[in-house]
């Protein structure tokens, strides 16, 4: 899994690992193949490309903007070739893509 | 109060003899860095215990020298123990070979008493002691001590001191600060000291002077402390040939495991600690007692424990033997019930596996805590808390 500084903190936040405590449901680095218009059309799962079927959701969120580092995404909950539903988003901010369940 | 000693000389020499057929009539040394026992003939070539093995077996070239097996003693007095709480219901264990007898209500001779046990004992486990049978259980001890093997003396009552004079000082529970002084005094035995007045005597040696003194009138009112019989289960398994590999030592062990678990002599009842033994292949033990956090009841529960401390300690060698015995039998599990049994029983499950996923050093299971739950970014919402 490829380190990513601003994935592991959160964005702008210290980092949550401490003697007892480990983060959970931290973001992972994604790569995924978004059309013109942005919406992503296929992601790489562990080397192998996975052809998004369908977008079920879309949404962003905006917070923090007061720190350094804001935390600005586009989640997108997308059913994927195979038959399973992932969460991913775009770092507005950076560019880059993720891979993080989103509940609740 | 009469007490009888009974005296096993030498008694892992025997012990070893008795399993290994091959070593005969040859002198024997056991021990590692120091010799921790000999035969009468090492003994007659100037071996004694405590001396440095180099020194011993430059002494005695043809000497056998064997690995001390603590775990085969102790298991073969407690055989010889087992036959003596037939005979009396006050026993108390020495050092292997040694152990003490009350005959309090004896209804026949001490004499004769103790000439049958010396007859039990050579034909049931192949010993032969000698026995002392005395006021107190230094006298007793004393008498055995000094008659030969498959002799028993019986000390009349009020004898003892006449009994103690002749011998030398070294029999008393004194130091060896104190029997240097005792000889530089020129008080060589024991009825030079009892001749004594005690005032005197106490003053140059204290405590341990007054005890020495009292033994030396004959009088010990030393009480037994008995030995309570434990009871145990026990599953032995011959392997079909030496075995090396972890699987198969394991596999073995999982099946004594679950048939000493099935054993009717447990009843039922919770097992505190289970010691897992292997007879090794060339000669020598492997032991590894493993408690259990709480009592177990389920074979299942006991084997994950076993193999996790078996499979993080293996026997260093080839395995001819294993063995199995559950010990700590009880009617009580030693667990406060929780309100919720459903709930406080699973998390004894959890923190149960916790901790033996975890003692590797590395956190194997967390639970989950909720840090900002109303977060809208999800990684910060909870967090994973090590339960190790």
């Amino acid at each position: 899994m490829v380190t990513d500084t601003r994935a592991a903190s959160g964005a702008g936040r210290p980092e949550l690992t401490t003697g007892r405590l480990r983060p959970l449901n931290s973001p992972q680095l994604l790569e995924v193949d978004a059309g013109a218009n942005g919406v992503p059309a296929g992601l790489y799962l562990s080397g192998h490309r996975r052809a998004v079927e369908s977008v079920i959701e879309t949404w962003r969120i905006d917070d923090e903007w007061w720190r350094e580092q804001p935390v600005s995404r586009v989640y997108w909950r997308l059913f994927l070739e195979n038959g399973c539903a992932l969460d991913v988003y775009r770092d507005a901010v950076c560019g880059r893509w993720y891979k993080q369940a989103y509940t609740g | 109060m009469r007490i009888a000693c009974i005296y096993i000389p030498r008694f892992m020499v025997e012990a070893e003899r008795q399993r290994r057929k091959e070593i005969g009539s040859r002198l024997v040394l056991i021990g590692d860095a120091r010799v921790l026992g000999c035969s009468l003939g090492a003994e007659a070539v100037g071996i004694r215990t405590g001396m440095r093995m180099s020194e011993a077996i430059a002494l005695s070239h043809s000497a056998v020298v064997l690995p001390p097996d603590g775990s085969h003693y102790v298991r073969r007095f407690g055989e010889v123990l087992g036959l003596l709480g037939e005979l009396s219901p006050e026993v108390e264990p020495g050092d292997p070979g040694l152990a003490y007898l009350s005959l309090a209500g004896l209804a026949q001779r001490a004499q004769t008493f103790a000439d049958d046990l010396i007859t039990s004992l050579h034909r049931q486990f192949g010993f032969m002691a000698s026995v002392g049978v005395a006021g107190g259980k230094f006298a007793a001890r004393v008498a055995a001590v000094t008659s030969r093997s498959g002799i028993a003396k019986v000390v009349p009552a009020g004898e003892e001191r006449a009994l103690l004079a002749p011998l030398p000082c070294t029999y008393l529970p004194a130091d060896e600060a104190m029997l240097w002084r005792l000889q530089l005094l020129g008080l060589e035995k024991i009825g030079d000291i009892a001749a004594l007045p005690l005032g005197a005597f106490q003053q140059q040696f204290g405590p341990q002077g007054k005890r020495c003194w009292e033994l030396a009138q004959g009088g010990d009112d030393e009480p037994l402390a008995p030995h309570v019989a434990e009871s145990t289960v026990a599953r032995r398994l011959e392997m079909p040939a030496p075995a090396v590999a972890l699987e198969a030592i394991l596999a073995g062990l999982e099946r004594l495991t679950f048939a000493a678990y099935g054993d009717e002599v447990r009843q039922g009842r919770w097992v505190r600690k289970a010691v897992a033994r292997a007879g090794l292949y060339g000669g020598g033990d492997w032991e590894l007692p493993i408690a259990f956090r709480e009592a177990l009841a389920d074979p299942k529960a006991a084997w994950f424990v076993i193999k996790t401390a078996v499979t993080r300690r293996p026997p260093e060698r080839a395995v001819e033997e294993l063995e199995i015995e559950l010990v700590g039998l009880s009617g009580e599990s030693g667990k406060q019930s929780a309100l919720f049994e459903s709930k406080g029983k699973l998390r004894r499950q959890v923190e149960e596996a916790a901790r033996h996923l975890g003692a590797n050093g590395k956190p194997a299971i967390g639970r989950i805590v909720e840090v900002e739950p109303w977060s809208r970014i999800p990684e910060r919402r909870a967090a994973l808390e090590d339960l190790n």
